[in-house]
C-alpha cells in the first residue's frame, strides 16, 4: 500500500522520515509522528479489529486514548502488549502489530457468524446461562471463552525494565492543551515549582489539531515559548505521561511511556516509569471527549468521531474519506466539514439535530451554510456497509428518509469533560442540561479543573480558565503574584466554540439492536432497554448486567450515552439516575510498570542474616520468614528436607546442634524506669528479676490478645535485654515505641532496637554445656535462665541460657560485625562432639514436641494467654498492656479455642487441617503445626480445640479436604517431650 | 550523572554507632552534651560534625553518634557521663550499614523506588531524613552537595545496594 489517503502536504508528521512497520504480517509505511492508526488509515486500511462479543468489523473511531474499537497487540514475545489502542501508539521502525479476536484472519473471521445469533445472546445472556444445570455451564463456558474476548495475555516474561520514581512539586498540571499550558505558565510565573504531564508525545493538546494564534504568535511558537519558559523556571515537563490515578493527600500516579508498546528500550533498558507525585496543588486540564451518536451501524469502519476526522486531517495529513456525511448537535463538527471540504472531500450532508433557530452562529457554521449542504433538525438512521467500510447512510431529513452515498460518517454527539481524576480525588459534579455534560463542581482536595474539562467552551475561555487556575493555585500556596498580569489571548475566539445542544433521542426509525452504545463490550441501546425492562434500574446494576463501561476504555465514549438512555427509560433527568464510580487507572496500565523494579530476585527485599554467606556455603534449603531468608535445613548427600530435618533434630535430642538465631527481635531497655516500662509491656512479672537472670514472657495487644513472646533479661540494675520473635520484630519495635511515647512518656527509659546490632548462635542438646565450657572455660555456662559474659574466639560475648528446643541450650551473642569467628568456633566445637547445624525445620519439630508456641502458628492474633495454656503466668496485679481487656466475659468463655496436643491414631496429621468429631460435623478446631516425634516416631501436632483442655482423650478426625488427607487423632496435653523440664537443667 | 564506582558501602561499619536519648531536664542535659561532644546537638532533621564525630538527629530527643572505632568506648563513656540520670545510651554498632553515595545526581538516584523528596532544595548539607526506599528503611544524612550517607540495617543492605547499583547504571546510561 502507498499512503493513498495521505495529503501531499500539511500535518505535523515528518515526511522526510519514512518508517516501515507491520500490521498482521503485512508491511506498511508511515512517517515519523504517525500513530499506528493514522499510518494505516493513510494506507487505506479501514478494518482494524473485531468486536468483543459479536465479532463485528471495527475500524478507527477516535484519535486518542478514548478509542474503543481499534485495539491491537503490539510487539512480540517478551515485549508483547495486548489491547493497545492504535490511536495511542506512535509507530517506530520494526513495529509489529496484530489485530485481535479474529479467526483465522481479520478479513475472514469465521467467528463473525456469531452476529447471526445475536438476537439470542442479548444483554445478560451470560448470567442467564447460570440458571441451567451446573454441568451445562461447563459447556457454555468453553464456547463463550473461545468466542469472546480481546487480546491474549503474553506468555513470555517481560524482558524490559520498569522504574518507580518519586517527585514533588508545588503545582502539578495534568494536560498540556491551551488550558494546561496557560495554567502552568501562570503558576510558574508566580514562582511555583511546576510539573506538567502530557499523555501525548507533544505538548499542545487541541492546538495540535486546531492551530490558532495566541498572543500574536502561531500556536506552535506559543507552545515552544511556553516550554522554554517552564523549563527555565525549573519546571519538569513529562510527555507520553498519563495521570492514571488521583489518591488522597495530593498523590497522583503518572505513567510515563519511555518506549512505545512493543518497542525495544534504549541502553538503559527502561520501558516505562511510574511517577508518584505529591503536589501541593493540582490543576486538571484534561480536556473533553467527543461522544458518538445512536444510529444503526454506528460501529462500522468508516464511522468516526468528527474531531478525530479533523485530527487525522490536520495533524497527520490523512483525509479519511472522500464522500462525507456529518451528523452533529453542535458547531464543532462544522469545522471538520470545512477542513474536509478544503482538503478536497465532498461533503454529502451535514445533519444537525438542532433546529435552525437553536443552532449556533459560529463563523464555521456560517461559512458552512454558504457552501455546504446543511440540514437542521436532521438525524442519521443507519449506516450501511461492510468490513470494508461505510457505503451509504440513511438519514431523516425534513421528515423524509433519504439515502446518502458516502464513505465516511463523521459523528459528533457533544462533548464530555474528562472528570475522571477530579472524581477519583473525591470531587462532585454539576450537570449542564443544555450541553448534556457533567463538569466538576466541588473539589475535595487542593485541586481545580480548567479548560474544556471544566466545561469551558472555546479557546478564549479555555486559555483564561487555565490561566486563572494557575494563579489561584499559586495564591493558595502563598506564592507571590504572577509577573505577567494578563492571560494569553487568542484570535478567532468565536470560531472555536461548540454550543452543543444535547440530543439523546435517536431517529424513531433506528434499529436499536444495531445502535451501539459501548463499542468495546458490544452493548447496544436495545441491550440497555432490555435491562431496564428486566428491572435493572440502578445505574450500577445496569452497568454490571450489560457490561456497559466495563471494558478497558472504562466507557469513555459510552457512559454518558448509556446514562442518558437509562434516564429516558426512567423518565428522569440524567443526574438523578446516578453515576458509576470513576476508578484508577484512567487508561490501562501494564502490570510491568506497577511492579516496577520489584520483580524476580527483587520481588521483595531479601533480608540476609549476617551469616548468610556462611550458611550459603553449606547449600541449605532456604526458607523465607517475612523478608528474612533463613536456612530451613542443611541436607547431606541425597537427603530430602524431611530426612535432613529429622537427622538434625535427632542430633539436638541426643548430642548437640547449632542454629543461627541472629534474626530474633532484640531490644536494649535502659534507664531507672526500665523495669517499670517492661512491667507495662510484658504480661508476666519481670521487674523483680535479679541481675543476671532472665524469664520467658508474653506481650499482649491492648485488646488482650497475645502479640508476641520472648525473653527478658536483667543485664544490670537499670539495663534489660528483651528478645522477641523474628517475624514479629518490626511489629514489636513499633509497639515498644508506642508504649514508650504514648502510654508512658513520663518514664525515664530508652528503648533501642538492637536486632541487627547483635548476632547469635543457639547451641542446644545434652552436650551444649560441654561446647560452651570447652570454648570458654569451665563454669562459663550459666544455669538455665541466667546470663553470663565472656570472650569467645577473642570476641566479647553475652551468653543467655534459654531453650526453645526443650534441651539444655545457650544463645551466644556477639556484635553482628564480629560474629564470624564466634560462629566458626562454636560449629567446629559442636561438630567435634558429633553435633551438627540445624535449621528452621528441625527447630519446628523440636518446639512442637516441647509444646512451645510460635508467632503465626499458635500466636495468631486471636489467642489469649489462657487460650495458650499460659494464663497462670500473667501478673495477677495486672497493670500491663492488655490487662483491662482480659476482663471481658468472652475472654473466659470455656468454649474458647484452647491449645491442645494431638497424637495420630492412624495416618499422618495434615498441616493446617481442621478438627471434626464426625464426617459432616462443623469443625471444632484446627491444627496449627504438625510434625513427627523425633525419638519415638509417630505423628504429633499442636492445635486449637473448642474447650480443648476439658477434652483430653477425645478422638477426632483431622481432615484437610483440599489435600484429601485425614487422620484419626487423640487429644492430649500440648507437651510431648520432657514434661518436667529436666532436660533444661544440669 | 552518578558514577557507580562511587557507591561505597561501608561493610562492616568501621565506626562505632551510639544511640542516646534524653528523657529529663533537657536544657541542662543538652548543655552538658554540647560540652562533652564539642558542639551543640543538631536540631530536628539535622546533622552535624563534631571533630571526628558525626552527630545525627534520629527522633525527638534522640540522636545517633558515629565515632571512630578506636574512640568508641571513650565517646560512649563521655556521653553516658553527660547524660547522667537524664538519659540513656546504647551501643548499636553494626545495626546499621552506611553507604556513601557520591555524585551530583544522588538526589535523582534517591527518588527511584523512594517516596521522599530528595530533590528539595531545602534538603541540603547537614540535613537528615528517615524514609523507605525499595521497601528498606533508610536514614539519609546529607554530607555535601555531592555526597550523602545512607544508613540501613545490614540485612537490607545487599539488596538495596544492588538496587541502587542498577538504578545508578541506568542514570549513567541516560546521561550519555
Amino acid at each position: 500500500m502507498s499512503q493513498t489517503l495521505r495529503q501531499t502536504k500539511g500535518g505535523r508528521i515528518d515526511r522526510s522520515r519514512t518508517i516501515r512497520f507491520q500490521f498482521d504480517g503485512k508491511t506498511h509505511k508511515g512517517f515519523e509522528g504517525d500513530t499506528l492508526a493514522s499510518a494505516l488509515l493513510a494506507d487505506g486500511v479501514k478494518l482494524f479489529g473485531r468486536s468483543f462479543k459479536y465479532h463485528r468489523p471495527r475500524g478507527v473511531m477516535a484519535a486518542g486514548i478514548e478509542e474503543p474499537s481499534a485495539l491491537v497487540g503490539a510487539g512480540t514475545a517478551g515485549r508483547y502488549e495486548a489491547n493497545t489502542r492504535a490511536t495511542d501508539l506512535f509507530i517506530y521502525p520494526g513495529l509489529k502489530a496484530v489485530s485481535q479476536n479474529r479467526w483465522p484472519s481479520l478479513g475472514l473471521d469465521l467467528l463473525s457468524g456469531i452476529s447471526l445469533i445475536s438476537p439470542f445472546i442479548p444483554a445478560g445472556f451470560y448470567y442467564k446461562t447460570f440458571f441451567g444445570p451446573p454441568k451445562l455451564w461447563m459447556v457454555y463456558e468453553h464456547f463463550i471463552r473461545m468466542a469472546a474476548g480481546l487480546g491474549k495475555a503474553p506468555k513470555v516474561a517481560d524482558k524490559d525494565g520498569y522504574e518507580h520514581r518519586a517527585a514533588f512539586c508545588d503545582v502539578l498540571v495534568v494536560g498540556s492543551g491551551p488550558a494546561g499550558l496557560a495554567a502552568a505558565l501562570a503558576a510558574s510565573a508566580s514562582g511555583a515549582k511546576v510539573i506538567l504531564a502530557e499523555q501525548d508525545r507533544e505538548l499542545g493538546g487541541s492546538l495540535l489539531t486546531d492551530a490558532a494564534t495566541i498572543d500574536g504568535q502561531a500556536s506552535d511558537e506559543w507552545i515552544a515559548a511556553a516550554t522554554t519558559s517552564l523549563l527555565a523556571k525549573g519546571g519538569r515537563i513529562l510527555t507520553r505521561t498519563t495521570a492514571a490515578g488521583f489518591y488522597d493527600h495530593g498523590l497522583l500516579n503518572l505513567i510515563e511511556r519511555v518506549t512505545e508498546p512493543g518497542q525495544a528500550p534504549g541502553a538503559d533498558g527502561l520501558a516505562q516509569r511510574l511517577w508518584r507525585v505529591r503536589a501541593g496543588q493540582v490543576i486538571l486540564a484534561t480536556g473533553a471527549l467527543e461522544r458518538p451518536r445512536l444510529f444503526a451501524g454506528n460501529d462500522l469502519p468508516g464511522v468516526m468521531l468528527s474531531g478525530a476526522v479533523r485530527t487525522y486531517l490536520n495533524r497527520y495529513g490523512v483525509r479519511t474519506g472522500q464522500k462525507v456525511v456529518l451528523t452533529t448537535d453542535n458547531d464543532d463538527a462544522y469545522r471538520t466539514a470545512l477542513a474536509l471540504a478544503e482538503a478536497g472531500a465532498q461533503i454529502v450532508a451535514i445533519l444537525d439535530s438542532r433546529a435552525a433557530s437553536a443552532a449556533g452562529n459560529s463563523l464555521s457554521l456560517r461559512r458552512a451554510q454558504t457552501r455546504l449542504p446543511v440540514h437542521f433538525g436532521a438525524k442519521l438512521i443507519a449506516a450501511k456497509g461492510s468490513a470494508k467500510g461505510v457505503k451509504s447512510a440513511k438519514a431523516l431529513i425534513d421528515g423524509q428518509i433519504t439515502n446518502l452515498v458516502c464513505d465516511l460518517i463523521a459523528v459528533s454527539g457533544g462533548f464530555s469533560p474528562v472528570v475522571h481524576l477530579h472524581m477519583q480525588a473525591g470531587g462532585t459534579l454539576s450537570w449542564n442540561e443544555t450541553t448534556g455534560a457533567f463538569s466538576p463542581d466541588i473539589s475535595r482536595q487542593n485541586q481545580t479543573t480548567a479548560g474544556a474539562a471544566s466545561g469551558a467552551d472555546g479557546l478564549g475561555q479555555t486559555l483564561t480558565s487555565g490561566w486563572e487556575a494557575g494563579l489561584a493555585a499559586a495564591k493558595a500556596l502563598g506564592l507571590k503574584g504572577s509577573s505577567v498580569k494578563t492571560p494569553p489571548a487568542c484570535a478567532e475566539a468565536d470560531d472555536q466554540v461548540c454550543r452543543s445542544l444535547a440530543d439523546w433521542l435517536p431517529a424513531p426509525q433506528t434499529n436499536l439492536k444495531k445502535a451501539f452504545v459501548d463499542y468495546q463490550n458490544d452493548v447496544t441501546a436495545a441491550d440497555l432497554d432490555l435491562a431496564w425492562r428486566e428491572g435493572y434500574r440502578s445505574v450500577e446494576h445496569m452497568k454490571r448486567y450489560t457490561t456497559l463501561g466495563m471494558a478497558t476504555d472504562q466507557g469513555k465514549t459510552s457512559n454518558l450515552v448509556g446514562l442518558a438512555r437509562l434516564a429516558l427509560a426512567e423518565g428522569r433527568p440524567v443526574p438523578s439516575v446516578g453515576l458509576t464510580t470513576f476508578r484508577p487507572p484512567y487508561t490501562p496500565v501494564t502490570l510491568g510498570v506497577l511492579a516496577g523494579e520489584h520483580t524476580g530476585a527483587h520481588l521483595s527485599p531479601r533480608r540476609r542474616p549476617v551469616l548468610y554467606q556462611v550458611h550459603a556455603a553449606q547449600k541449605p534449603i532456604w526458607q523465607p520468614v517475612g523478608y528474612w531468608h533463613r536456612p530451613r535445613a542443611y541436607p547431606q548427600g541425597r537427603e530430602d528436607l524431611h530426612q535432613s530435618a529429622h537427622r538434625e533434630s535427632l542430633a539436638v535430642r541426643t548430642k548437640v546442634g547449632v542454629t543461627d538465631v541472629s534474626t530474633l527481635g532484640k531490644f536494649d531497655v535502659v534507664g531507672p524506669d526500665a523495669a517499670a516500662f517492661l512491667e507495662l509491656v510484658c504480661a508476666t512479672t519481670v521487674g523483680k528479676l535479679a541481675v543476671g537472670r532472665g524469664r520467658y514472657t508474653l506481650m499482649l495487644r491492648e485488646d488482650g490478645m497475645v502479640m508476641d513472646d520472648g525473653t527478658v533479661w536483667r543485664v544490670a540494675e537499670n539495663r534489660f535485654f528483651l528478645t522477641s520473635s523474628t517475624g514479629g520484630a518490626d511489629r514489636m519495635s513499633a509497639h515498644l515505641s508506642y508504649v514508650r511515647k504514648v502510654l508512658a512518656p513520663q518514664l525515664k527509659v530508652t528503648v533501642a532496637n538492637v536486632q541487627e546490632h547483635w548476632a547469635a548462635a543457639a547451641i542446644a542438646g545434652p552436650l551444649a554445656k560441654a561446647v560452651v565450657e570447652n570454648l570458654m572455660g569451665e563454669g562459663a555456662a550459666p544455669r538455665h535462665m541466667s546470663l553470663g559474659f565472656g570472650p569467645l574466639a577473642g570476641i566479647p560475648t553475652m551468653i543467655l541460657a534459654a531453650s526453645y528446643s526443650g534441651e539444655r541450650a545457650f544463645e551466644i551473642y556477639a556484635p553482628s560485625h564480629q560474629i564470624g569467628p564466634v560462629w566458626d568456633a562454636i560449629v567446629e566445637q559442636a561438630r567435634g562432639l558429633g553435633g551438627c547445624l540445624y535449621g528452621l525445620e528441625a527447630l519446628e519439630i523440636l518446639r512442637i514436641e516441647k509444646g512451645h508456641i510460635v508467632v503465626g502458628g499458635e500466636i495468631d492474633g486471636r489467642a489469649t494467654a489462657d487460650d495458650l495454656g499460659l494464663g497462670k503466668m500473667l501478673r495477677p496485679s495486672g497493670g500491663f498492656v492488655g490487662a483491662t481487656a482480659l476482663g471481658r466475659p468472652a475472654m473466659s468463655d470455656p468454649q474458647r479455642l484452647q491449645l491442645i496436643g494431638l497424637e495420630a491414631i492412624s495416618g499422618t496429621i495434615p498441616e493446617g487441617s481442621m478438627l471434626i468429631t464426625a464426617k459432616g460435623a462443623v469443625p471444632c478446631g484446627h491444627v496449627t503445626a504438625a510434625g513427627m516425634n523425633v525419638v519415638q516416631g509417630g505423628s504429633i501436632a499442636l492445635g486449637f480445640l473448642q474447650g480443648g483442655r476439658a477434652r483430653l482423650g477425645d478422638v477426632l478426625t483431622a481432615t484437610s479436604p483440599t489435600r484429601k488427607q485425614a487422620a484419626q487423632v487423640k487429644v492430649v496435653a500440648p507437651v510431648f517431650y520432657d514434661l518436667a523440664g529436666d532436660q533444661y537443667r544440669d | 550523572m552518578i558514577d557507580t564506582q562511587m557507591l561505597k558501602r561501608v561493610t562492616p561499619e568501621t565506626g562505632r554507632l551510639i544511640r542516646f536519648e534524653i528523657w529529663s531536664d533537657a536544657d541542662a542535659c543538652l548543655d552538658r552534651l554540647a560540652k562533652a561532644l564539642g558542639t551543640e546537638l543538631p536540631q530536628t532533621g539535622k546533622s552535624a560534625n563534631a571533630g571526628d564525630l558525626r552527630l545525627v538527629w534520629l527522633e525527638p530527643m534522640t540522636w545517633l553518634v558515629r565515632a571512630p572505632e578506636a574512640r568508641g568506648a571513650a565517646v560512649l563513656a563521655r556521653i553516658e557521663e553527660a547524660l547522667a540520670s537524664d538519659g540513656g545510651a546504647c551501643d548499636i554498632s553494626g545495626a546499621l550499614v552506611r553507604t556513601r553515595i557520591t555524585g551530583p545526581a544522588w538526589r535523582t538516584l534517591l527518588t527511584i523506588g523512594g517516596v521522599f523528596d530528595a530533590e528539595a532544595d531545602t534538603f541540603g548539607p547537614g540535613c537528615m531524613a528517615a524514609t523507605v526506599i525499595a521497601h528498606a528503611p533508610v536514614r539519609l544524612d546529607v554530607i555535601s552537595k555531592t555526597e550523602i550517607d545512607a544508613y540501613t540495617p545490614p540485612s537490607y543492605a545487599p539488596d538495596l545496594f544492588e538496587f541502587w547499583d542498577h538504578a545508578a547504571a541506568r542514570l549513567n546510561l541516560q546521561a550519555r
